[in-house]
């Protein structure tokens, strides 16, 4: 469900292509360079670094073929800019990033208990989801139904089925 | 004979009140997550095996398997009511579905998509049942050599299949290869690509990779788009008609067997076997005409191709530990986690097992069919739940998920770091499915590739002169050349010519 203005043009599979011939390039100096074990007697053939080192190789022919693929098209003149999101969207994404990284790595594992760590995502997240359409009444909603959610995983998770939480 | 004997202690044992129970609640929760569309089979599986990792295996198992299903065949509704397919494996039956429902026949789309699905079900498990252990006898004599045609035959096949740009499907696979490399390696315990970084010497953990490709990359793609209300169609009955299925029964057959083919194929997943399903009925039909415009026999054979193809993934799963698709390659994880070893030597070693699954699809086909025909408007209000309320849910249940198996923080920040890179490369249309794949067959791989060769001392000839490595070398770089527009013109030519059409 790309939006048009977001399908990738020949421009973002230039650069997609030169990241991937980046990343296969590293892969393949970073095997090659990979102990080999040789003083434990161990045979070329098994070697650690020998399938990441071949797969380097063919990510980093897959990148060329793509990047020589989009050579042609990705300098004509009515093509379109590499972006990968509109204004509108851009927004949307990246506040929903910034909650969801937030709660996953600044909230949950620093101590906090992890219901009241949901509690507040839940609350923040469908508050600015809801906000537009619902304006204040979303502040309401998202404040029944935050804790309400986040107590139902916990009771869930740790009480019936014994799994430890975060 | 011995089978049927394992098939009936099978039966015998989830015959009573708890197996019933979980059987009814796992379906159930399989089919609401279906209803939601951006909710897949994989992301189901995933979170219910860190729910259920303290649960006796066959339980946990049993679960997995019901939610499976009922994931599968939830999509439907969507698929029939708001031209939303649940899970991709539904896309197929959006086409004549809708068409139904917007004529007035919502309900005799449901009883026909409850048919398919139960019959492409069951006759998957039939296969399920005869197939396994035939696969199984004859991979006890594959070695290393035959395993890595395979693994590698999997995701190629997988990227070639499972986006619009083979090349971009076989990047993913291929980086789904190597990530799956980071870590300790399998034969010699040697650090590879950690940077020193202890937590990484356990490799990256299947669970939550697969949590952050199928869950938070989802959950930020449907939080992308803008938020609309789904308007839901009428019902009419959906009782199914005996009449359609009397009429269709070539089609069931014929979608069942494709379901079942495709599934098996490593790495092709339940949306290819719906599609190719559809498209043999329409080829097949005398009524052409109708596919698209609200054909039964269209979402016949759509729904039964991609729930045959449910018990043709676990058939390679069980038998050579190659899953047939991303659900299946998470079934088979939870497998590993449940103590049950997958590969060659399960009808060895824990022949019971295979006839277990046999009796839990079996039960879970029976679960469907259950809800299927009795809760049909309770099920519907799920589908009115706004997503600005699901989505945070769900990614509340990730972050749970990701952490439960190893009790690690480190893997939420893993679940996390796969969940955002998958979505900038599904933006670029980058496919996760050959990703997934590349993730769980990098392992069988790497070791295949450098046992063999270890055994041939380098010599790469066993690779392609042992039977089934010449079978299996021919048809991967057959599939791959396929891609040549030069040689494909020259095959289809001279099929052309041969057989008189293209």
């Amino acid at each position: 469900m790309i939006e048009e203005e977001a399908r990738p043009s020949a421009r973002a599979d230039l650069y997609g292509g030169a990241f991937w011939i980046a990343l296969g390039a590293i892969i393949t100096i970073a095997s090659w360079r990979m102990d080999r074990l040789e003083r434990l007697g161990v045979s070329f053939f098994t070697a650690p670094g020998l399938l990441p080192g071949i797969l380097g190789v063919i990510i980093l022919l897959c990148g060329l073929m793509l990047t020589l693929r989009a050579w042609p098209e990705a300098f004509n003149s009515n093509q379109r800019p590499a972006l990968l999101f509109n204004r509108d969207t851009m927004h949307r994404v990246g506040v929903t990033l910034l909650l969801c990284l937030g709660f996953a790595i600044g909230l949950v594992g620093h101590g906090m208990p992890f219901w009241l760590a949901a509690t507040l995502y839940l609350f923040a997240q469908i508050t600015v989801l809801e906000y537009p359409e619902r304006g204040r009444k979303a502040l309401v909603r998202a404040a029944v139904i935050a804790p309400l959610a986040a107590g139902a995983i916990a009771f869930v998770f740790q009480t019936l089925f014994l799994v430890r939480l975060p | 004979m011995e089978g049927l004997v394992l098939l009936g202690k099978s039966f015998a044992s989830f015959l009573s009140f708890w197996p019933i129970v979980y059987t009814l609640g796992a379906t159930l929760v399989g089919i609401l997550v279906g209803c939601m569309p951006g909710l897949s089979a994989t992301l189901c599986i995933a979170l219910l095996t860190t729910l259920t990792v303290k649960m006796a295996p066959g339980d946990a198992i049993l679960i997995l398997i019901c939610a499976y299903v009922g994931t599968i065949y939830g999509g439907s509704r969507t698929a029939i009511l708001l031209n939303i397919p649940g899970t991709a494996a539904n896309a197929a039956a959006c086409l004549d579905g809708y068409a139904l429902a917007k004529k007035g026949q919502a309900g005799r789309a449901m009883g026909i998509a409850t048919t398919g699905s139960v019959l492409g079900s069951l006759f998957g498990v039939v296969c399920l049942a005869l197939l396994t252990p035939t696969l199984g006898e004859m991979a006890l004599k594959f070695g290393a050599f035959e395993f890595f045609w395979l693994a590698l035959f999997g995701v190629l096949m997988s990227g070639a299949i499972a986006g619009s740009d083979p090349l971009k499907g076989w990047l993913m696979g291929f980086l789904g290869l190597f990530v799956t490399l980071i870590g300790q390696d399998g034969i010699h315990a040697h650090d590879r690509f950690t940077f020193g970084w202890t937590e990484l010497s356990g490799g990256v953990t299947l669970i939550p990779a697969l949590v952050g490709a199928f869950g938070f990359c989802e959950i930020l793609t449907v939080l992308s788009e803008p938020m609309s209300k789904p308007i839901v169609n009428s019902v009419d009955s959906v009782l199914p008609r005996v009449a359609d299925v009397i009429k269709y029964w070539r089609t069931i057959l014929r979608s069942g067997v494709i379901g079942v083919y495709i599934g098996i194929l490593p790495g092709v997943g339940e949306d290819m076997a719906a599609w190719s399903s559809y498209a043999a009925a329409r080829r097949a039909s005398k009524e052409k005409d109708e596919f698209g415009q609200g054909s039964i026999e269209g979402l016949m054979a759509a729904e039964t191709g991609d729930n045959a193809s449910i018990p043709g993934g676990i058939i390679p799963a069980l038998a050579l530990a190659i899953p047939g698709s991303a659900p299946s390659a998470v079934l088979m994880a939870a497998m590993i986690i449940h103590g049950v070893q997958p590969g060659p030597m399960l009808m060895v070693n824990q022949p019971q097992f295979v006839y277990d699954v046999v009796a839990m699809t079996t039960l879970a086909t029976l679960g469907m069919l259950f809800f299927g025909l009795f809760m049909v408007r309770p099920l519907l209000k799920i589908i009115q739940i706004p997503r600005s309320i699901i989505m945070p849910v769900i990614f509340v249940m990730c972050v749970v998920g990701s952490f439960a198996i190893a009790s690690r923080v480190f893997d939420i920040w893993l679940m996390v770091a796969i969940g955002v890179g998958g979505f900038l490369l599904r933006r670029q249309n980058y496919p996760i499915a050959p990703f997934v794949l590349g993730l769980v067959l990098g392992d069988i791989l790497d070791k295949s590739l450098r046992r063999g060769l270890q055994i041939s001392n380098g010599d790469l000839t066993p690779f392609f002169t042992r039977p089934m490595c010449a079978l299996l070398a021919a048809v991967t770089i057959f599939t791959l050349l396929m891609y040549v527009p030069a040689f494909n013109r020259v095959v289809r030519g001279a099929w052309a010519r041969i057989w008189g059409f293209a």
